[in-house]
């Protein structure tokens, strides 16, 4: 009886499934070279450019529709180093990334940590007002700038495009310190201090600790944004504070993409750092978000 | 005893040190004092620029009329909106399918996800160059398509090619919210549209895709924001096709009429925020609608 | 040990502690015992130093310290969410309060040692915070509280995460750690057993005022307040007139039953409103018969519950009351059955209403 029971169940079994399980596999197989194809063709429409680039940088007598560049040179980079003064673009490049980030941690941080564990009023309106300099577009913030600047004196100084360029990293520093200091619980500060911390033995050994990833992540996503801003530093640079981004904007504009490329492919290297190291640890939205006050 | 005890050593421990608790307005005031001079201040300045009158002294609306009455400027407007829409479409093309394979967790999809990141981090300036030497007449992506549709198709320096650099530089916003919306999708509510009995098809078009809009929405107007105040790539890779943000430079550095320079900037500005409010205003409604907050 | 003095802490206009008076002494532990919102943990607060108080004043040890910053305060502080530092391994968190006190390593090093023995976690230095059950965490914290013996400790509701049963060993544990170390202690909790169970004296709170402070034994017999007698055990509430005055007591008109009283009823005048507080555990269910003689009546039950070490039987006294009262669990009772309850006079409190 049961021995039947199995045998036909077996038997309808293999017979019904026949065909379904090959249109199965089918459309399985499909699916697949679909999903593949999809990612294969992003992947190459976002590498391709920085292959580009690096190929460039790296190649001789690559045109008239040739795949790849006759010979590899490094006298790019040689003509990047003397033509256009590579050391002196990368000291100014880092120092104005520097005083930019130190300033905006130094503005940023007291206010981020107002708006998480402080009682503001009109909080929303607030915010939306620090972040309006990420809305308003980067050239009609750049005109005034270069044009306030000249008056003071701060165009072509180093401080003054860390300053230009603080209007757009405060904002970030602001939105990530403070979402960062809103996920500190109150009850553990409440718990240093009463285990006899005074205020900066708590900053020190609990929020210091605590809050590094955040402050990190602001201070990574300063620098670069320092790095690779063109609108404003364009507007308030000269000849004592060219940058790897202007000098790289000048090349190109002179033809020479492949000295332009050469400095890209400098100018990679710390964002390409920057996204080994956060790609682990920061939601994409914050990025996001920070970009435009949304 | 202990009493005594205990209080000696609580009286020995305690200092006469004050607590010192900085006010809220202190802590805000050097963001607040960064704010007006370094943006309030410049766009005040932007401001009383674009009402200057170039050659003669006083203010007036002259460079405002001068923009709205003349068809240059509406063009360069209309070019503006023009790439700003189709770099928006575009990233949505671009993102809905690439969110949808990334979410079932593929093999390969992490270095996808951190490739979605690249553009955001990278200098435009060197993506433009990039984009510009593949996309050449004689470029890898060039010489590619070709040798699939048989056929040599002009992208550098034209209205399309702009849009295809846009989209890559652009588009990582729409796809990232996007993904974050598809992501958030509860398995379960897909899971009763099938049970009761719906096709994969039906389930991805009534389902999966009316909760994703949510994502898309909030992508779509960084897209467009962004692809609207481009500045760089066109700058470049633009040709003799200006968008606004080029002309606002070339206006005031190049034919150093920074009046004018400036009241378009003011223009575009305006766009701007008036596009971002009202976004936000709909949005807020709708979540309201939506019973989400 | 704590002196608590017009102790006053507004949120704008809400009074939250309504100038409060406590005294704590060396070698007792104290709760405040209250419903959620009754002030009880904005008065702990305002002892560590966490919120300034608006009038009053506090001394610890015998020191004035409503001006002195927490970190001064020299208190040990359990949370109810516990509030362990989640960077720092147990060990690391237990060695906290010394370290920035600057004691030597070595000695840190032994105290801390001796803190996890105390709480019985000496394995576990080296894990994390998340690795660990709630009762275990909690444990942590007990240790960090006390490590620096602290000369009082403060208990902010410290088992309310904890599951049933993990709450009563924790009492015990907490008892224990006190009586070995001799700390004073202040214990905020809503839940009246692990007062009842837990304190030398507790101190019952309503809107931000202390309605009563005893010993937990004195309290319960004795409730000076309505609040009071309401909030500890579960008892019966039953409104009525005070119709005369006695020597001893009162009687109190419930619809047409008199019921006699032979507790203090203090001010209160013929005629007025009264509520009758009358504890399940003082009613008396005979099988039936002699239903006669003060505060004798009938009643039929009306309603039967087994809860298995009691029954719990609602009852109603004809052209009177309905009262609830326990029955040992091997009682047979029908729903209608006719039984004669006695309520000692002595058992029956008179309250305003």
């Amino acid at each position: 009886m049961s021995g039947l029971a199995a045998a036909s169940r077996g038997a309808g079994a293999s017979a019904s499934s026949e065909s379904p399980a090959r249109m199965e596999r089918i459309a399985h197989s499909t699916r697949r070279l679909l999903v593949y194809t999809v990612l294969l063709a992003f992947s190459l429409y976002i590498v391709g450019p920085f292959a580009a680039i690096l190929v460039n940088a790296f190649g001789q007598g690559w045109f008239g529709g040739r795949w790849l560049p006759e010979t590899w040179t490094l006298k790019w980079f040689r003509f990047a180093r003397t033509v256009a003064d590579l050391p002196t673009l990368m000291t100014n490049s880092l120092t104005i990334a520097g005083l930019a980030i130190a300033i905006s941690l130094a503005v940023g941080i007291p206010t981020a940590w107002a708006m998480a564990k402080r009682r503001v009023r009109a909080r929303a309106l607030l915010m939306a007002l620090i972040l309006l300099p990420r809305m308003v577009p980067p050239i009609t913030i750049a005109l005034g700038v270069s044009r306030e600047f000249y008056g003071f004196h701060l165009v072509d100084t180093h401080l003054g495009i860390a300053l230009a360029h603080s209007i757009l990293i405060i904002p970030l520093v602001v939105l990530i310190m403070s979402a960062t200091f809103e996920g500190l619980d109150d009850r553990v500060l409440e718990a240093a201090r009463v285990c006899g911390a005074r205020w900066t033995h708590t900053s020190w050994y609990v929020i210091r600790p605590l809050v590094m990833p955040g402050l990190l992540a602001a201070t990574l996503f300063g620098f670069v944004t320092s790095l690779n801003e063109f609108t404003l530093t364009l507007l308030t640079y000269g000849p004592r504070t060219v940058t790897l981004t202007v000098e790289t904007y000048v090349q190109i504009g002179q033809g020479f993409t492949t000295i332009a490329s050469a400095l890209s492919a400098i100018l990679l290297v710390p964002s390409l750092i920057l996204l080994v190291l956060i790609q682990n640890h920061i939601k994409p939205e914050n990025v996001v978000g920070g970009t435009k006050g949304i | 005893m202990r009493p005594n005890r205990s209080s000696l050593r609580v009286r020995r421990m305690l200092g006469r040190t004050r607590v010192v608790r900085l006010s809220t307005v202190t802590l805000l005031a050097p963001a607040l004092a960064y704010l007006g001079v370094f943006f309030v201040y410049p766009i005040f300045v932007t401001l009383r620029t674009s009402l200057e009158r170039t050659g003669a002294s006083g203010y007036s609306f002259d460079n405002y009329r001068a923009i709205l009455g003349s068809g240059y400027y509406w063009n360069v407007i209309g070019l503006t909106l023009l790439l700003a829409v189709a770099t928006t479409l575009a990233s949505i093309v671009v993102a809905v399918p690439l969110a949808l394979v990334l979410r079932t967790h593929v093999r390969g999809h992490r270095f996808v996800r951190v490739l979605v990141l690249t553009p955001l981090l990278i200098l435009a300036l060197i993506s433009a160059l990039g984009l510009l030497i593949i996309w050449a007449n004689t470029g890898w992506a060039n010489k590619i398509i070709a040798s699939i549709i048989g056929a040599d198709i002009q992208v550098d320096y034209t209205i399309k090619g702009l849009i295809v650099f846009y989209t890559w530089l652009y588009a990582p916003y729409t796809i990232l919210t996007t993904l974050s919306a598809v992501e958030a999708i509860d398995p379960a509510v897909e899971e009763a549209a099938r049970v009761t009995g719906a096709t994969p098809i039906q389930v991805l078009r009534r389902v999966t895709l009316p909760l994703s809009l949510r994502g898309v929405r909030a992508g779509s107007i960084l897209t467009f924001l962004l692809a609207f105040e481009a500045f760089s790539i066109p700058l470049i890779a633009g040709g003799n096709h200006r968008p606004l943000a080029v002309v606002v430079y070339t206006e005031a550095t190049v034919f150093n009429n920074f009046p004018k320079g400036s009241a378009l900037a003011i223009v575009m500005a305006v766009i701007a925020v008036v596009v971002l409010v009202s976004y936000q205003a709909l949005s807020t409604g709708r979540q309201r609608r939506e019973g989400r907050t | 040990m704590v002196a608590l003095r017009g102790l006053t802490k507004r949120f704008g206009d809400a009074v939250a502690v309504d100038a409060i008076d406590l005294d704590v002494y060396a070698d007792e532990l104290v709760t405040l015992l209250g419903p959620s919102g009754c002030g009880k943990t904005t008065t702990l607060r305002c002892v560590t130093g966490s919120l300034e108080i608006d009038a009053g004043s506090i001394r610890i040890g015998g020191v004035d310290v409503t001006r002195v910053p927490t970190h001064r305060r020299q208190v040990g502080l359990v949370f109810q969410n516990f509030a362990l530092f989640p960077h720092m391994t147990v060990g690391e968190n237990v060695a906290f309060p010394l370290k920035v006190r600057r004691v030597p390593a070595k000695e840190i090093r032994d105290r801390v040692g001796e803190a996890l023995m105390l709480v019985r976690l000496g394995h576990v230095a080296d894990r994390y915070p998340r690795e660990l059950s709630g009762g275990q965490q909690q444990r942590v914290g007990l240790a960090r509280a006390i490590v620096y013996r602290p000369p009082l400790v403060l208990f902010d509701e410290p088992l309310s995460n904890l599951d049933a049963k993990l709450r009563r060993e924790m009492r015990y544990e907490i008892r224990r750690l006190r009586d070995e170390l001799g700390f004073a202690a202040i214990y905020v909790t809503h839940d009246q057993e692990e007062a009842l169970a837990l304190s030398d004296r507790i101190a019952v709170m309503n809107d931000g005022v202390i309605h009563q402070i005893g010993e937990p034994a004195e309290i319960y017999a004795n409730p000076r307040t309505l609040f009071v007698a309401e909030f500890l055990g579960n008892p019966n509430r039953i409104a009525g007139t005070l119709v005369a005055r006695r020597a001893a007591g009162a009687v109190v008109q419930v619809g047409t039953t008199e019921v006699e009283t032979r507790a203090p009823v203090d001010a209160i005048r013929p005629g007025e409103e009264v509520v009758l507080v009358i504890r399940p555990e003082a009613v008396a269910v005979a099988r039936s018969g002699g239903a006669s003689g003060a505060n004798r009546w009938e009643a039929r039950v009306v309603a039967l519950s087994f809860l298995g070490e009691r029954q719990e039987c609602r009852l109603a006294v004809d052209g009177g009351f309905v009262v609830h009262a326990y029955l040992p669990p091997t009682r047979r009772h029908a729903l209608g059955d006719v039984v004669a309850i006695e309520v000692p006079a002595g058992e029956c409190r008179v309250f305003r209403t």
